[in-house]
């Protein structure tokens, strides 16, 4: 039995929920209608998983969070409104600890209640068997709350996009990153640990609905010394820059007029997730020479990424697993690596020095 | 109606009350920050709630309006006042949408129209009067005009102008605008136009729609509109000014509500039948033991047990079906509260703000309608004894306005009520001192006694510590009232307090009454029902094990000493004298006390009716139950009478 | 593959998708004096949207008669401008 907490003050969304969780043999739920009963119930029910409504009178859901990371840490699935709003306190939560979130439904086409509900239970499902590493998550709560370590003066930015024609590099070279469920935490500790001179521009497949990838990019941007911008339109790709997929649609990488230009392209309904790793890898490898490329794939459920990276370390490009101990969910990572595709297979903490020893020796 | 539509308009109901009240209460006083939120609550909640279902022109209409407020207090400004008209027009058209869906089911086929011209109205700060039922509008439209000058349609043609303007990210929805555009039947003149200049071929977006399409066709208006049927937001239709005949919309009159009143009793007498039908189901057993005895009749008592079985579940279902149908929202009593707290601050000269939440947990009808007089005693008494003068109140510190809050919330099966106000608290000492000069407790009590222990002393019948006899709490109703008034129920009350900080009392009561597993016991030849939830165990102990202990009696049960209470003592019908005694060992609480019955019967599932009529006024009495045989058995309230 | 690039031709068939549309950018762009040959049963916006926006001169037949009547004259009209609102 999966103990499912709901956590939501609108009644009908709790019923909406248990509904769908009531179908599902294997779950036991119970609900709690704001952060104070939700809090009471963490001890009483003793979930497994828990969803999490963010906007809550009394005790909202990040502060709820918070307590639920510290005193009875369990993997907690947000419920996010697919808003600017929404999507900023939802990467606020994931970075304090939550290891996913699922949509609310808004009565539209993609997002109907009734085409969500498979959906959803299969993210719970695969939260409810995440472990979820007090140790980290508190280190980067620390961080987060700190603020970005490495402020980024206006002046020095300046100096970085006057330069920005020369910081192209001759022979193009790309970093692609992949990631899932428990991607944005993941992101933030990878690319802050860049310097703002990173030779080597950065695309990003990050999994996630299309009102997210805005307020992810700003997030990363404010965090990092590199800046982060997302990918809506046409963009020519430079140095010194991460592009992130606009979500529910696919990044790619194509040639105009020679220049590597990164496009957000309708999502191709050959392949489940979106931003599809796979497509962006594949998409690279027909651009750009395979040992230009560095392929990394972080935590996430499924297996999207691995067959396209394997691909490209066969072809000579240099390949990253996220190692098992640090990845919140090791799916599309351990895919890789069960496929042989793996060049290194590192830790979180670990990658970013790995990406800035490669940049600089190839 | 679908269970979790039902449940919307149920909760969409009470938002847009709360949200018509707020804008109002923000009309009155625009700077009032706590309306200002709740208003936003409400309708921020309603938008969630309507995203559940395919009800996008409510959506939109929510949205714009959650904006409006969300910009206000990002702000932290007044509301325009320019924005309220138009905000409760949307209210009000919110409103009838959901009294529509619950008659019909779905929204009129105008809906989208209201709702955009809603929305406008809402950007422009003034009320739109709702448009006539058609996508033209009043003005016919210049595009239109446009269209019609260059292509003339023949005379009597009655043609359609359209005009398709796909949004620039419709190809990540899926659209194929020109798939689309041949589609549409009946077109006899088109043209196509660029939304912005193309740019080079190097920046050129290629995955973002840039093309607008307009063009006349003679097809039926429904026939064009079914093409853009997911898309109504990028059409634009307009019919030549010389139209076609035109179908007349059937007429379909004022939604009938899918609802009917029925009288409580009929209601009442189903839900005793299901009652009574759990019963004769039991009675069962009894018929599969006898065909159980007979010569080769395992097989017969077998199937009867399945059959029992089968009917057992059935009557769960009927049973629980029975008591949805009584359950009611909280919110009618709640709303009563608001006005009785108006009345009382008028007759106090205390100002009041009674903030109500939770209005939408449902209960047993029987349970809601019994809640409003104990929380009319509790609030009577929260401004009597709680709430300061206003003075007073300044001089602590605390805003003039008296606080009341009521918020109920659902705990698994059971509502929880908490009811607090602001005032001075309760003054434990007051207390001891009171209850000491009235004997209801002995002066080493009172110097011993914990301070929770003496809020406990209020629910003593008779007390009372209001020094001037108020002319709302003092005549003699107290906290006791209140407990026993919820103890009816099925509930529970506490009482906490802070000294100069406010007093909460939590009410706790079942949603409904819910089928109880009862044990018969026998006592003086008379039968009672005991709730088995409180039986831990039966025993049976040889009478001389039973030793007196101060002024009660006691035995040993595995090394621990169990105090004794003899059934017939409490009830007045002493048993006689006997070698061995049949013990129940209760659970109550943290407390273990064997109760003395002279013997046991059935134990059976019973839907457990409230006392009524007389025994109302019995203590110790959790409700009844009708027999098989017709005989109506008291089932006891073993807390209240061993307490 | 949908889109097939010749030595002078670029041939369009079968069912041509959205994602089709950067490639038939990117081919054009690579060599704008080509032809485009219509032989397709589905031809989606994204890909009219940059027949419209080249001009490159296409042979061939449009799948449907509202593409044929009311696009193709858009790519055709070589020396004059597209409507514009």
């Amino acid at each position: 039995m999966i103990r499912l907490l709901i956590v939501d003050d609108s009644a009908l969304m709790r019923r909406f929920l248990g509904r769908i969780f009531e179908a599902e043999p294997d779950f036991e739920i119970a609900t709690a209608r704001d952060g104070a009963e939700a809090l009471q119930a963490m001890s009483e029910f003793r979930p497994q998983v828990v969803t999490l409504d963010i906007a809550m009178p009394n005790m909202d859901g990040l502060a709820c969070l918070d307590r639920i990371m510290v005193e009875h840490p369990c993997p907690v699935v947000m419920v996010s409104a697919l808003t600017e709003h929404g999507a900023d306190e939802t990467l606020r939560a994931l970075q304090m600890g939550a290891v996913d979130f699922i949509p609310k439904p808004q009565g539209t086409i993609s997002l109907h209640a009734e085409e969500l509900a498979p959906l959803i239970v299969e993210r719970i499902r695969a939260a409810a068997s995440i472990k979820v590493r007090t140790s980290r998550r508190l280190a980067e709560r620390v961080r987060f709350r700190a603020g970005p370590q490495t402020p980024r003066s206006p002046s020095v930015r300046a100096v970085t996009s006057s330069s920005r024609t020369d910081a192209r590099l001759p022979d193009d070279c790309v970093v692609l990153i992949g990631a899932s469920t428990g991607g944005p935490p993941a992101l933030d500790a990878v690319l802050s640990a860049l310097p703002e001179g990173f030779a080597w521009p950065i695309v990003v497949a990050q999994h996630m609905p299309a009102a997210f990838t805005g307020p992810l990019s700003r997030r990363l941007d404010k965090l990092c010394a590199l800046s982060v911008v997302e990918v809506t339109g046409p963009t020519p790709i430079e140095a010194g820059t991460v592009y992130i997929g606009r979500g529910d649609a696919d990044v790619l990488l194509t040639r105009r007029n020679k220049v590597l230009t990164a496009i957000s392209a309708p999502a191709d309904p050959e392949h489940r997730w979106h931003p599809s790793v796979d497509r962006l890898v594949r998409s690279a490898i027909d651009n750009v020479p395979a040992e230009r490329l560095i392929g990394l794939l972080m935590t996430g459920m499924g297996n999207d990424g691995a067959a396209a990276i394997a691909e490209l370390r066969a072809l000579g490009g240099h390949t990253i697993a996220e190692a098992k101990q640090s990845a919140v969910v090791w799916g599309m990572p351990g895919e890789l690596v069960k496929l042989g595709g793996a060049a290194d297979v590192i830790g979180l903490p670990h990658i970013g020095g790995r990406l800035l020893e490669l940049a600089q020796w190839r | 109606m679908d269970d979790l539509l039902a449940q919307f308009v149920i909760e969409a109901t009470e938002l847009t009350q709360q949200a018509a009240e707020d804008l109002l209460a923000l009309d009155q006083e625009p700077g009032n920050r706590a309306k200002l939120d709740s208003a936003f609550r409400a309708i921020h909640t309603l938008k969630g709630s309507v995203g559940l279902f395919d009800l996008a022109p409510m959506q939109s209409a929510l949205h714009a309006a959650e904006d409006v407020l969300g910009v206000a207090i990002k702000d932290d400004a007044e509301l325009d006042p320019a924005r309220i008209d138009p905000m409760l027009a949307v209210i009000e058209w919110i409103d009838r949408c959901v009294q529509q869906l619950r008659g019909v089911g779905v929204l009129p086929s105008t809906a989208a129209d209201e709702g955009a011209n809603l929305v406008l109205s809402l950007a422009s700060g003034r009320a739109v009067a709702p448009l006539p039922p058609t996508m033209t509008g009043g003005a016919f439209p210049q595009w239109a005009a446009r269209l019609f000058e260059a292509h003339p349609p023949s005379r009597g043609e009655g043609a359609i102008a359209l005009r398709y303007a796909p949004a620039p990210e419709c190809f990540f929805n899926g659209d194929d605008p020109v798939a689309l555009m041949a589609a549409v039947p009946g077109v006899i003149y088109a043209q196509v136009v660029t939304r912005e200049d193309w740019p080079a071929p190097t920046k050129l977006d290629p995955f973002r729609s840039n093309l607008i399409f307009e063009g006349i066709s003679t097809a039926k208006r429904a026939d064009i509109e079914a093409v853009f049927r997911l898309i109504p937001d990028q059409i634009a239709i307009a019919q030549d000014a010389a139209p076609a005949p035109r179908e007349i919309p059937a007429e379909s009159g004022e939604p009938t509500a899918r609802t009917i009143r029925v009288d409580l009793a009929r209601m009442d007498d189903i839900v005793a039948l299901v009652g009574e039908l759990v019963t004769a189901k039991n009675g069962m057993s009894a018929l599969a033991a006898q065909a159980e005895a007979l010569e080769g009749g395992l097989a017969l008592s077998r199937n009867v047990a399945a059959a029992q079985q089968d009917l057992g579940r059935l009557i769960n279902q009927l049973q629980r079906a029975a008591t949805d149908v009584r359950m009611v929202p909280l919110g009618g009593t709640l709303r009563r509260l608001a006005r009785l707290a108006r009345e009382i601050s008028g007759q106090t000269g205390k100002p009041l703000q009674l903030d109500v939440a939770g209005s939408e947990i449902e209960a047993d009808k029987t349970i809601v309608d019994g809640l409003y007089e104990p929380l009319l005693h509790i609030i009577r008494n929260a401004v009597d004894h709680g709430i300061e003068p206003e003075d007073e109140r300044q001089v602590a510190g605390k805003p003039a306005k008296g606080m009341i809050s009521v918020s109920a919330r659902q705990v698994g099966h059971r509502i929880e009520l908490q009811v607090g106000d602001d005032g001075r608290g309760i003054d434990p000492e007051r207390i001891r001192s009171v209850a000491l000069a009235r004997g209801m407790i002995s002066a080493d009590a009172a110097a011993t006694l914990a301070e929770k222990d003496s809020l406990e002393l209020l629910f003593i019948p008779g007390f009372s510590t209001s020094d001037a006899v108020s002319d709302l709490s003092g005549r003699g109703v107290g906290m006791d009232a209140v407990r026993a008034a919820v103890h009816r129920l099925g509930g529970k009350v506490a009482i906490s307090s802070t000294a100069g900080k406010g007093t909460t009392i939590t009410l706790s009561l079942p949603t409904s009454f819910t089928m109880s597993r009862v044990m018969l016991v026998h006592i003086a030849g008379e039968q009672y029902g005991v709730p088995m939830q409180a039986i831990a165990e039966t025993v049976k102990i040889p009478a001389h094990a039973i030793v007196r202990v101060r002024s009660g009696e006691a035995f040993v049960l595995r090394d621990r000493t169990i105090p004794i209470v003899r059934l017939g003592d409490i009830l007045g019908r002493a048993a006689a004298a006997r070698l061995d005694e049949l013990v129940l060992i209760l659970e109550l609480g943290t407390a273990v006390v064997g109760l003395v019955v002279d013997g046991v019967g059935e134990r059976f599932e019973t839907l457990l009716r409230p006392p009524a009529g007389l025994l109302k006024s019995v203590s110790g009495v959790l409700g009844t139950t009708v027999q098989g045989d017709g005989r109506i058995v008291m089932v006891l309230d073993l807390e209240a009478l061993l307490a | 593959m949908t889109i097939t690039v010749t030595d002078h031709e670029i041939r369009l068939t079968g069912r041509c998708g959205v994602d089709e549309a950067e490639a038939l950018l990117a081919a054009l762009s690579e060599s704008p004096q080509n032809r485009v040959v219509l032989a397709a049963e589905r031809i989606h916006t994204a890909l009219w949207q940059v027949l419209v926006a080249l001009r490159p001169s296409v042979l061939g037949e449009a799948p449907d008669r509202f593409s044929a009547e009311y696009i193709l004259p858009l790519i055709a009209r070589k020396d004059e401008p597209v409507v514009k609102t």
